[in-house]
């Protein structure tokens, strides 16, 4: 046993933004969407 | 039995897809067997347009975002001939192209008074279809009242803008989910589409997310049984 205290990695409280870590995506990726002023399939 | 099927789903109203992507979801829906609960959620594709714009959306994209008309009428007739083939009579000359936010604002305090769906629906069809207004208090307010909401106290709560911080928070938690376009549902608060999918991608998924649910159920009631 040591003194060392052991750091624990703190988890981010909300997922990365441009990230889907607990969404499952499901569907066809071509459907119709907008993006900002871009609304193309 | 399954619970109650939960899709929370983020929609600007001056999204052409999401009123198509709206319709197709409709479909889907009908095509499950069970009950769901739908919550719309703010997004705004476009805030830094001006509520009175003078010009039409071939001219806001074009002159101001400095895409080619050519491929703007593209754009546009080819997203109303989808929108034709679900019902919807977009009519894209007489749109007033305006910053949605306050609509947005009122879609929250429909939420509150129990009337999201009908308001989510009026808007949409007010500005793709019947050429109305839905950047300013006072159209808003008509329309309001046209779904039976009391028009005075909607001018009022969207005058001391009320609930600007539930729009907010909805971007928010677009972001922390990572949407970057819409029409986006999440289903059950696990399975994300984007898109105006089709009728059979949305009934999938919400009989993905039932068998998920009778699974747990199955799970909690095997469990007991496990420790006898």
């Amino acid at each position: 046993m040591t003194d060392t205290p052991v750091v624990l990695p703190i988890l981010p409280a909300v997922p990365v933004p441009g990230a889907t870590p607990f969404l499952q995506l499901l569907g066809q990726s071509e459907a119709g969407r907008c993006e900002g002023d871009s609304c193309g399939i | 039995m399954s619970e109650t099927i939960k899709v929370d789903i983020w929609s600007d109203v001056q999204c052409p897809w999401c009123y198509i992507g709206k319709r197709k979801f409709e479909a889907g829906a009908a095509l499950f067997d069970g009950a769901v609960e739908v919550e719309y959620h703010s997004f705004e594709l476009a805030p830094d347009t001006p509520v009175d714009f003078a010009g039409s959306p071939v001219d806001y994209l074009s002159e101001r975002k400095g895409i080619p008309v050519a491929q703007v009428t593209e754009m546009l007739a080819r997203v109303t001939g989808i929108a034709e083939s679900v019902g919807l009579h977009y009519d894209y000359d007489s749109v007033h192209q305006t910053n949605t936010v306050i609509s947005h604002e009122l879609l929250h305090y429909a939420k509150v008074h129990g009337r999201q769906l009908d308001m989510k629906e009026r808007l949409l069809k007010a500005y793709f279809v019947d050429g109305r207004h839905v950047g300013r208090i006072e159209d808003l307010a008509d329309l309001a009242a046209e779904i039976g909401l009391d028009r005075a106290d909607v001018v009022r709560a969207l005058t001391a803008h009320e609930y600007l911080a539930d729009v907010k928070a909805d971007v928010a938690q677009a972001n922390a989910y990572g949407i970057q376009g819409v029409p986006f549902f999440v289903i059950d608060g696990k399975y994300g589409i984007s898109g105006a999918q089709d009728p059979e991608a949305f009934a999938g998924a919400l009989r993905q997310a039932q068998a998920d649910q009778n699974e747990a159920g199955q799970n909690e009631t095997a469990a007991p049984g496990e420790n006898r």
